[in-house]
């Protein structure tokens, strides 16, 4: 008998090779696909500005993913995001806005008053130490806090408070530092990349390509992480940490990894968001866009990596489209999206799709609804 | 006279596990050897000086009133709680109250919670493919799981008779199930020392039996520590019983002793302070009842 069932046991094992109950090849790849080869097409049709705006949403899609994998699977609910992507799109900064002064002050220092480059600026005129730097500085951060966050055991909604308490002193920091961080202005103005002209429309076609490429191969080492043991490692301490904590391993460690990894991802992000948008100032580190990422995660569809990048193109198309329509209330249609993702599709969009998000009628109860808030965001639900 | 009252003082401290600072048993036989453990909380002392030891390959059930320091003993043991005062040596080798809960379970100590405690949206075969790769390296973990260790998380599965429901989520398992699928994940493990708080708590009748029988099955080959209320189950699966209350080792023995134990009777009735049910009664062997050898 043990025999006869081999087979189908087998055939079981193989049936669930997926993380978590959602599974399904047409969402899995397909779509990926899809979507890819529409974001492959669209600098062929699209205008030159909304190429650069696309290319815009590119990056806060690898924004979102950094926050789907400890959110969407391991159940961390960082709303201090907007820091690593801060840190990483400075590093860029410094590196772009030396090349542009050609070995001169930058001209916030000398406004400030600074007579020579502080020394910890010096080493960003070289790429080499620039760009690995956009993800090491914010996964440093990550990794520091996050270990001895993870270490007194803080989780769920506690966790996402520090990490709110992070976006509000990292941007308050970066404002009253204005000789080295050029204030509440941020850093601006850069000429060249590369020594190619930044603001020509080859260059930014070659970025959008590039944050394409960057979010491909972010998407497929999250589909790798996700589908090996340690990818179930994160959905299981998402479920019951202690279970995890008595079956012999350390959650503060892997959980410290994951978010290190996190604010790496978030950080590139941020690395490509500078040289397309032209900027980066406190206002991209506070606390609104950390939270807008969690927006954005919860409507594409949590523990879904594409729903974080359907989720970040979606919501920030119709930002854009709704501001310039209706620019007194689209705020307004903002909250009733993250009110219809919580209580109406909780599986977000890509749940809508798997047609499993409309499955909870009972919401309507007063019970769904004065539990709805906690009980749809595992990160918060403890 | 004085000889006789001597002697049942002698017996007295015997049973209480050798409460005395000198009656400490050869430690080479011992798997766990609980000394002096004194833990309180907020002033309170739930465990005193108590002294609890358990042999290789012992199945040992722990039983008491409500606050006797069961659970906390188990919390112990397993890093959850950390004494104010004593030792606790596991496996001939060094105190081990002041290691971490994942540690301890490297060390071989398993533990099953009074309430299912597994992961609902994974597949029981990866809860148990989880469970497995304790000892990995992060970067192993980084890889699949290998065909050893997929036939053994298979043989565990037929084990604990959950094979069929493979690749089901385990949030959909019923209640027993999932204890059983919990009691897998630790099997898989292969602990030296077992822990079980409540193992068949919400069971039905037939879930009782089979988890009763499983186990009989896991503790032929391992130690086992079960805290236990259900003392229908307990007379039916013990052999070596002991009692706590207050935070010390009341009694031991086999159920039919600690049953006669006056101390045992006095402990349970104090509790049951109106004239209700107790404790008590539910332990007095009914006529009708043949207990195991």
């Amino acid at each position: 008998m043990v025999t006869a069932t081999k087979a189908s046991i087998s055939r079981a094992i193989r049936t669930v090779a997926g993380p978590t109950r959602l599974g399904g090849v047409a969402t899995d790849w397909i779509a990926p696909a899809l979507v890819l080869a529409a974001l492959l097409a669209a600098p062929l049709v699209l205008s030159d500005f909304r190429v650069a705006l696309l290319g815009k949403f590119l990056t806060f899609a690898i924004l979102a993913m950094s926050l789907n994998l400890i959110w969407g699977y391991a159940g961390m609910l960082s709303l201090g995001q907007g820091v690593f992507f801060g840190l990483g799109g400075y590093a860029m900064a410094m590196f772009l806005k030396l090349e542009s002064v050609q070995g001169k002050l930058p001209d916030f220092m000398f406004w400030s008053g600074l007579t020579e480059l502080p020394f910890f600026w010096a080493p960003f005129q070289y790429a080499w130490f620039a760009i690995p730097m956009t993800f090491i500085v914010p996964a440093a951060l990550a990794g520091g806090l996050g270990y001895l966050v993870f270490r007194s055991r803080i989780t769920g909604v506690y966790f996402a408070l520090i990490t709110q308490a992070l976006a509000l002193i990292v941007s308050i920091l970066f404002i009253g530092q204005q000789p080295y961080t050029g204030g509440t202005n941020g850093i601006t103005n850069y000429t060249t990349m590369f020594g190619f002209s930044i603001n020509a429309p080859s260059t930014q076609v070659a970025l959008y390509y590039a944050t394409l490429a960057v979010l491909a191969l972010t998407y497929l080492l999250c589909t790798w992480l996700i589908a090996s043991r340690f990818g179930r490692l994160l959905v299981a301490m998402r479920d019951d940490e202690n279970r995890v904590r008595f079956s012999g391993y350390n959650p503060a460690i892997l959980k410290t990894i994951v978010f290190a990894l996190s604010g790496g991802i978030a950080g590139i992000a941020g690395a490509l968001f500078t040289p397309q948008v032209g900027i980066i100032s406190p206002t991209m580190m506070g606390i609104v866009p950390s939270i807008e990422i969690a927006i954005w995660v919860a409507v594409g569809g949590r523990g879904v990596l594409l729903g974080a990048i359907v989720g970040a193109i979606l919501v920030n198309g119709a930002k854009s489209g709704l501001s310039e329509s209706f620019p007194a209330i689209w705020q307004y249609f903002l909250g009733l999206l993250f009110i219809g993702a919580v209580l109406v599709f909780p599986a977000g969009i890509m749940g809508l799709l798997r047609g499993e998000g409309w499955r909870r009628p009972e919401w309507l109860s007063v019970q769904q609804l004065r539990n709805g808030a906690t009980r749809f965001i595992p990160g918060v639900s403890k | 006279m004085i000889g006789r009252r001597a002697r049942g003082i002698f017996r007295a401290v015997n049973q209480n596990g050798g409460n005395g600072a000198g009656a400490k048993p050869p430690a080479d036989d011992l798997i766990l050897s609980v000394e002096q453990l004194t833990i309180s909380f907020d002033g309170f002392t739930v465990l005193n000086e108590l002294d609890f030891s358990m042999k290789y390959g012992e199945m040992r059930f722990l039983i008491g009133p409500n606050g006797a320091g069961k659970t906390t003993l188990i919390d112990a043991i397993t890093g959850k709680s950390k004494p104010d005062r004593g030792r606790i040596v596991f496996d001939g080798g060094a105190d081990l109250t002041r290691q971490q809960e994942h540690e301890l379970v490297k060390l071989g100590i398993g533990r099953k919670f009074q309430t299912p405690s597994i992961f609902g949206s994974l597949t029981v075969y990866q809860n148990l493919e989880v469970a497995l790769g304790f000892r990995s390296r992060i970067t192993g973990l980084l890889g699949g799981t290998r065909r050893r260790d997929s036939d053994r998380i298979m043989a565990t599965l037929e084990e604990v008779g959950l094979a069929a429901r493979v690749g089901d989520p385990a949030g959909s398992l019923s209640h027993g199930e999932k204890q059983w699928l919990e009691i897998g994940m630790l099997l898989v493990q292969e602990p030296k020392l077992l822990l079980m708080d409540e193992p068949v708590a919400g069971m039905t009748r037939r879930e009782r039996e089979r988890t009763g029988e499983l186990l009989q099955s896991i503790g032929s080959a391992r130690s086992v520590l079960v805290v236990e209320h259900d003392m229908e189950f307990v007379r039916r699966f013990a052999e070596t019983v002991t009692v706590l209350h207050l935070g010390r080792v009341l009694s031991e023995g086999t159920m039919e002793t600690v049953q006669q134990d006056p101390e045992v009777v006095r402990a349970y009735l104090g509790h049951g302070a109106s004239g209700q049910r107790t404790v008590a009664e539910n332990t007095r062997p009914r006529a009708v009842e043949t207990v195991g050898a």
